[in-house]
């Protein structure tokens, strides 16, 4: 059974490497560039899981995850940040917007794939 | 009998309106000589020959009375004189033999007999002030300003003495009203009740009046000496008639010096003309440019420099004369308050747009690390195709370098943030063993891929209130560079109570730290030589971020060097309050 990821980051090189780490990974991943897209592509079809930039263009990561946690039909789908901000007050605002982990930039590519499974029931 | 009780009441009623034009005739008399006081100060100013007419208008009310007073003296023969003297001091010519009359019956009276001797020394004062003015009359322009002290001084004199002989009229004519109206209430029985009503109803309407002067007077006397704020009347020459005690205290003189003086020694220059103007108008036309309700300003004070104030303004007339009444509130201590939260709010801002920019940079730094160890990991780790030896090991380097740019962002944002107060302690209770072993099993492997032994010496538990995480990353950075600059030899992490204090140390058997360096071991960006050419480059911030962490936490960290050579490094942390 195949895992479907939702990928969600603006810079391209980023989404190339995240794609690729988790595609080797098993994983068949979606990707888009910002927000809005992001929405889109969640409604047309269902994710297991998001992954989530923060500061993107359009719409950001911390309202497209509240807008993601607001619809009943994909309030239960996990969404992790993955962002270059790193401080705590980004961290809270992140998990307050909805987020269930918030992964650092640089990311770890020996352990990303863990990371996304341990949501996965 | 009834003509004797007639004729007393008729006596009677012509003391008490003689009494009467007494008191009336000293207020002239008052008036006169400050007036005159006035206009010849200005005139020893300006030299203004208007003003020098104005006084000898002025001081001849004081001279008339004088004259009038000593042709009195000489007997009923000099009548004349006394009279043409009482008219001259501003006294309605029906009222002086009244006057003349009960001088001669009563002033011999111990009552009456004080006022006289008080108006006779206000007389001296007079002479002294015509004399002052032959002077001054005499004097080239340039050195009339000269006699101001005197003049002024003279002034305080007369003021005195003026208040004296108005108390002692106000007294005299007080008891000797009472005793005539002893008489008239004896002379009243033949005319009646009705006569005996009217009388009663004269006496209880002026005990009434004089009653309520003095209770103005008492509720004016408070108010003026009690303000907090400056208050100042003056006149259409913009010349002080009056100046409170908070004005003389505000604006640094001494008490009582402003009266007389032009209200310009009080302004600062640029301030004179634009007033000058505006009074003028003012007296012209009525208009009132400036807000009376309060405007801003500047005051002079005596040493020099100009206060903030804010002015209230008012006008009055008193016999017949404009006054303007003038309220300076200080603003000195509102406009530093205003300044110091001008400053804090720009300092906050300052603030905010720092943090803003820490943030923005923290994320476009991280951005490209991003790619570059992700990439060179996959490359390494073999997963986009074989690689060689040599390869694997420069893809290391290339890891090894991004690794420090990104172990140095987080250490000048932990910096930074601790420098804009912005971190915070997350307190909890801990079990410092706990800890202890808990970097220690951390940084093992690196230990140990050294042919270093790490160990931990810390009974168990080992309870602490502090802040988990940074206190474990002050610990890594202290083993961190112990493993970093030994060779051999274990490294031991200890930690135990003392009183209330926490006391951890971490001890190497390294080459130690030179005598020259130490002083150097908690700035930032200093790194020592001889760090292990296999040991990944240190920040060069560490140890100082770790002595401005634990300076948070009320602690601090210092460096010795250790027994049998080597170096260790000891923090104390006091309890938290």
């Amino acid at each position: 059974m195949t895992t479907r990821v939702l990928l969600v980051e603006d810079n391209e090189v980023n989404a190339y490497l995240a794609r690729y780490v988790l595609e080797q990974s098993g994983f068949v991943v979606e990707w888009v560039a910002d927000g809005e897209q992001a929405l889109a592509a969640a409604a047309r079809q269902r994710p297991d899981i998001i992954l989530m930039d923060l500061r993107m263009p359009v719409l950001d990561g911390y309202e497209t995850t509240r807008r993601l946690k607001a619809d009943p039909a994909l309030c239960g789908v996990p969404v992790l940040a993955v962002s270059a901000q790193a401080r705590p007050e980004d961290k809270a605002r992140s998990l307050a917007a909805g987020c269930a982990e918030h992964l650092d930039k640089p990311i770890d590519v020996t352990r990303l794939a863990d990371q996304v499974r341990a949501w996965l029931k | 009998m009834a003509a004797v009780l007639a004729a007393l009441g008729l006596f009677a009623v012509t003391a008490l309106s003689a009494g009467h034009a007494y008191v009336t005739g000293e207020s002239h008399w008052s008036r006169a000589q400050k007036s005159a006081t006035l206009a010849l100060l200005g005139y020893l100013q300006t030299g203004d020959d208007e003003l020098f007419r104005r006084y000898e208008q002025e001081i001849a009310v004081p001279l008339n009375a004088r004259r009038a007073r000593e042709a009195m003296d000489l007997g009923s023969a000099h009548d004349d004189e006394a009279r043409d003297g009482f008219v001259g001091s501003r006294n309605p010519a029906a009222d002086a033999p009244g006057m003349i009359r009960l001088y001669r019956c009563c002033s011999t009276l111990p009552q009456l007999a004080d006022a006289v001797t008080s108006w006779r020394t206000a007389d001296e004062a007079i002479a002294e002030l015509t004399r002052l003015a032959d002077e001054a009359r005499q004097l080239p322009a340039e050195a009339r300003a000269a006699l101001q002290p005197r003049l002024l001084a003279l002034d305080a004199r007369l003021t005195m003495l003026e208040e004296h002989f108005s108390a002692d009229l106000g007294h005299a004519s007080r008891l000797t009203a009472t005793a005539l109206e002893t008489m008239l209430m004896a002379s009243a029985l033949l005319f009646g009740p009705a006569a005996v009503w009217l009388m009663l109803r004269r006496a209880r309407r002026d005990l009434v009046a004089t009653q309520a002067i003095q209770r103005s007077e008492a509720l004016f006397r408070s108010l003026w000496d009690t303000s907090i704020d400056g208050t100042i009347i003056i006149d259409t020459h913009s010349r002080i008639r009056l100046a409170n005690p908070a004005l003389h205290a505000l604006l640094g003189h001494a008490p009582g010096s402003l009266v007389g003086q032009p209200l310009a020694v009080l302004q600062p220059e640029q301030l004179r003309a634009p007033h000058e103007t505006g009074l003028a108008r003012h007296l012209a036309t009525g208009e009132r440019r400036l807000n009376w309700h309060g405007t801003e300003a500047l005051a002079r004070h005596a040493d020099g420099h100009d206060l903030p104030v804010e002015i209230r303004f008012g006008s009055f007339e008193l016999d017949g004369e404009t006054l303007f009444v003038g309220f300076l509130h200080d603003l000195t201590g509102r406009k530093a308050a205003e300044r110091v939260a001008a400053e804090h709010r720009r300092l906050q801002a300052q603030d905010r747009a720092k943090s803003e920019f820490l943030a923005r940079m923290s994320h476009e730094l991280r951005t490209p690390l991003n790619a570059i160890l992700g990439f060179t990991d996959l490359l390494g780790a073999g997963h986009s195709g074989p690689v060689t030896a040599e390869q694997t090991r420069q893809l290391g380097y290339v890891a090894g370098a991004g690794r420090h740019l990104l172990a140095l962002i987080n250490d000048l944002l932990d910096l930074s943030r601790i420098e804009a107060g912005r971190a915070e302690l997350s307190l909890a209770p801990l079990d410092v063993a706990d800890l202890a072993a808990e970097v220690a099993d951390q940084l093992r492997p690196l230990a140990e891929q050294r042919g270093l032994t790490l160990a931990t010496a810390v009974a168990s538990p080992l309870p602490w209130l502090g802040d988990r995480r940074k206190l474990a990353q002050v610990l890594l950075n202290l083993v961190g560079n112990a493993i970093k600059f030994s060779e051999q030899g274990d490294i031991a992490i200890t930690a135990q109570l003392d009183g209330d204090r926490l006391v951890m140390a971490v001890r190497d058997h390294g080459p130690g730290v030179p005598e020259a360096q130490r002083s150097l071991l908690f700035q930032p960006f200093r790194q020592l030589d001889g760090g292990r050419t296999d040991a990944p480059p240190g920040t060069g911030l560490g140890l100082y971020l770790s002595a401005q962490l634990l300076s948070l936490m009320n602690g601090r960290i210092r460096h010795e060097p250790a027994e049998g050579g080597g170096s260790r490094f000891v923090v104390e942390l006091e309890a938290p309050a």
